[in-house]
């Protein structure tokens, strides 16, 4: 099946799940099957393909409706021909912006029709685009709380994803280049000649991804809607790692993991108890390089500080830490809130200390900001030169 | 033969008297391509059990039904020793002096001859023409238990006996397994098959079903006869006039000789068509001219004033 199908069909897959489907690897490896036999020539057999396989009960149709208009363009029944469409990137099929191979797929369309699945199909197709685009560039300290769960569940849906970059250690590879010695001399070994030559190709791995949220004040509201990404994160990768910063450094990744972002800051909230403190970013990251940051951080590792950089304690330490912090690790990444009032300027001391060691700044406030950094992350971050060029985007 | 192609799945229902909706059609058809359950859901009537039936005719295979009830269990699904005729067999052996050969009396009274064989073992052995078709029917009337045991069975096609062994089928019989969503049937059963939810007809199907069915049947008296079981099917019923309801109703209804529905004949019939009393006295009640006046107008029928 050609990798483009075959990457829309997962999509498609986890589109459905997003909704609230039950798809396993079964129901896809059926549903795949039976696309192999309607072939795509016709759209509303490629539709009975999927929903006989996907679909177990009708009130999961609508649902599933929604997703199949959303993904594959154009109502299911139309006789159109399909093959113009299951090509296409989902992200073209949903959007047609056709300029960059590399577009992030519109995380808030696919959401929002998972909201949206029981009922309301032409609402959903009316709204979408114009109500879409205001939430992407609302400012989360704006929006309602339902738009942002809406916010929180496209955020899910972005799928954040890191580069793997080449090890030392190998692992067999058939297509490999370097031949494996060991397992060619034990078979030279036991059957006295080489009939077949056995190759290896460097492990790969992707880099630690730490995240240090600050949940002090008016921060909380950015802290919550990034953790969302990080528990996206974390689910296909394992060396994500969440850490909360209040009036004490709390490591929540494995809270996350059981529970979830939102009730993992709810708790750390219900702990902490003094936040007018201001930030206390200095002797946090005093007790992360300590304690954690060997454990964690290794020469491509991403750190991501969430933080308006107002540092309420000595700004001593706070130089002190991050420099520490800068040289542990691959990146720093700097996301600042405060970068969505335009003209922004660094005056505060804290905000200056920082913008001289970390390596790059974004915005946080809004659901474009998140998928650019998502989408930064995709593409893979390098040390940019210092001092740091301020790039005040007011998202 | 099985079809080989959406379209000819199509037409080999419709050769055989039944009109599917494409999706149906769609769905049966990857069913029997990639040998895996076909899971109907609907309201009953509408034709879930009648497509095993056709089905089975069509591709000249033997139909076994297993008519699920609450609380069966293994002897009636599946098998049963023959205990009578076990007895029956202990007994001549004692009069003919060989009960001390225990192991020969054990060799016999257990063989496959003394196995009654029920529906799901039944369908694990070819028949004519091929592997047969199983139909597991009205499967929300068994309980968990059961479902279970089914889900054992529909994984790998094959039941153990433990005096005698397993028993395998060659290959996997064709499964059509229906519910009329009385309770919700476990997950792990609807992920193995390929699922379709059997709604009404709408009013063009339901029409050229009754013309297929009943070719004698006057055309006025088909579409009125259509257009008021679908007004019904619009009311809050306790059970919706299914497909096999209309065409006993339109049946009847040819035999008082009419030539287009009026209000006594439905007064007279409605007991055809719905099969509740609650339900006879809410159509009362509402008016079945009312009824039949707006199945016409919504067809654009100049005669609706009638």
């Amino acid at each position: 099946m050609h990798g483009r199908l075959f990457a829309n069909l997962a999509a498609f897959g986890r589109v459905l799940r997003g909704a609230g489907l039950r798809i396993g690897p079964g129901r896809m490896d059926c549903a795949l099957s039976a696309v192999a036999l309607a072939g795509i020539r016709r759209k509303p057999d490629f539709y009975w393909a999927l929903r006989s396989a996907l679909v177990a009960d009708p009130a999961q149709v609508a649902a599933f409706d929604t997703a199949f208009e959303l993904v594959w363009g154009r109502r299911p029944h139309e006789s159109v021909d399909l093959e113009v469409d299951v090509w296409k990137d989902d992200a073209e099929a949903a959007d047609d912006r056709a300029d960059a191979g590399d577009v992030p797929p519109d995380a808030l369309s696919l959401a929002a029709a998972a909201d949206q699945g029981d009922g309301e199909r032409d609402d959903a197709r009316r709204d979408s685009p114009s109500a879409l685009d205001m939430l992407r560039d609302k400012h989360f300290d704006r929006m309602t709380a339902d738009e942002l769960s809406a916010a929180k569940r496209a955020i899910e849906h972005i799928a954040p994803s890191l580069p793997c970059y080449p090890t030392r250690r190998h692992r067999r590879a058939p297509a490999g280049t370097t031949p494996d010695r060991r397992r060619n001399l034990q078979t030279v070994a036991r059957t006295g000649s080489l009939a077949k030559i056995q190759y290896t190709a460097p492990r790969e791995e992707r880099p630690a991804l730490v995240l240090l949220c600050d949940i002090s004040g008016s921060m909380q509201v950015y802290s919550r809607v990034l953790l969302h990404f990080v528990c996206a994160l974390s689910s296909q990768h394992d060396k994500a790692h969440a850490f909360l910063v209040g009036t004490r450094l709390t490591d929540v990744t494995r809270t996350i993991r059981r529970l979830g972002p939102a009730a993992a800051v709810d708790r750390i909230c219900a702990e902490t108890r003094d936040f007018d403190a201001g930030t206390r970013l200095g002797p946090a990251l005093l007790e992360f390089n300590k304690s954690h940051a060997r454990r964690l951080l290794s020469r491509r590792a991403i750190v991501v500080l969430v933080t308006d950089g107002l540092e309420g304690a000595s700004t001593d330490v706070l130089e002190l830490e991050l420099a520490r912090l800068a040289r542990s690790c691959g990146h720093v990444m700097w996301l600042n809130p405060l970068l969505r009032f335009e003209g922004f300027e660094p005056l505060a001391e804290g905000i200056r200390i920082m913008t001289r060691h970390v390596h790059s700044m974004r915005g946080a406030h809004s659901l474009r900001c998140v998928e650019d950094i998502a989408h930064a992350l995709r593409l893979g971050l390098a040390r940019e030169p210092r001092p740091l060029r301020i790039d005040a985007r007011a998202g | 033969m099985i079809p080989q192609s959406i379209d000819a799945t199509v037409t080999m229902l419709e050769r055989a008297g039944y009109l599917p909706e494409r999706g149906l059609a769609a769905t049966v058809f990857f069913a029997l391509q990639l040998k895996r359950p076909l899971f109907l859901e609907g309201m009953p009537g509408t034709g879930k059990t009648e497509i095993a039936k056709v089905l089975a005719r069509s591709l000249d295979r033997e139909l076994i039904r297993l008519q699920c009830f609450d609380g069966m269990d293994q002897s009636a699904a599946v098998y049963e020793w023959n205990y009578q005729r076990q007895m029956v067999a202990i007994r001549l052996a004692e009069a003919a002096g060989r009960a001390a050969d225990e192991a020969a009396i054990d060799r016999q009274i257990f063989g496959r001859d003394y196995l009654l064989e029920r529906p799901l073992l039944r369908a694990l052995s070819p028949g004519r023409g091929g592997m047969p078709v199983l139909l597991i029917d009205e499967i929300d009337r068994a309980d968990e238990p059961f479902e279970a045991y089914l889900l054992e069975v529909l994984s790998d096609f094959q039941v153990s006996v433990p005096e005698l062994g397993t028993i395998r089928a060659p290959e996997p019989p064709i499964v059509v397994m229906t519910s009329n969503r009385t309770r919700e049937i476990h997950d792990a059963i609807k992920r193995r098959c390929f699922y379709y939810w059997v709604e009404y007809p709408d009013a063009q199907r339901e029409l050229a079903i009754l013309e297929r069915r009943l070719p004698d049947l006057p055309a006025r008296l088909a579409r009125d006869v259509v257009g008021f079981a679908q007004q019904t099917r619009g009311l809050d019923l306790f059970k919706a006039p299914g497909v096999s309801e209309t065409l006993d109703w339109a049946e009847a209804l040819m035999r008082l000789d009419l030539l287009e529905l009026d209000v006594a004949a439905i007064s007279l019939s409605l007991g055809i068509l719905l099969k509740y009393q609650d339900d006879v006295a809410r159509v009362r009640t509402v008016g079945p001219a009312g009824l039949l006046e707006a199945a016409r107008e919504r067809r654009g029928d100049p005669a609706a004033a009638g």
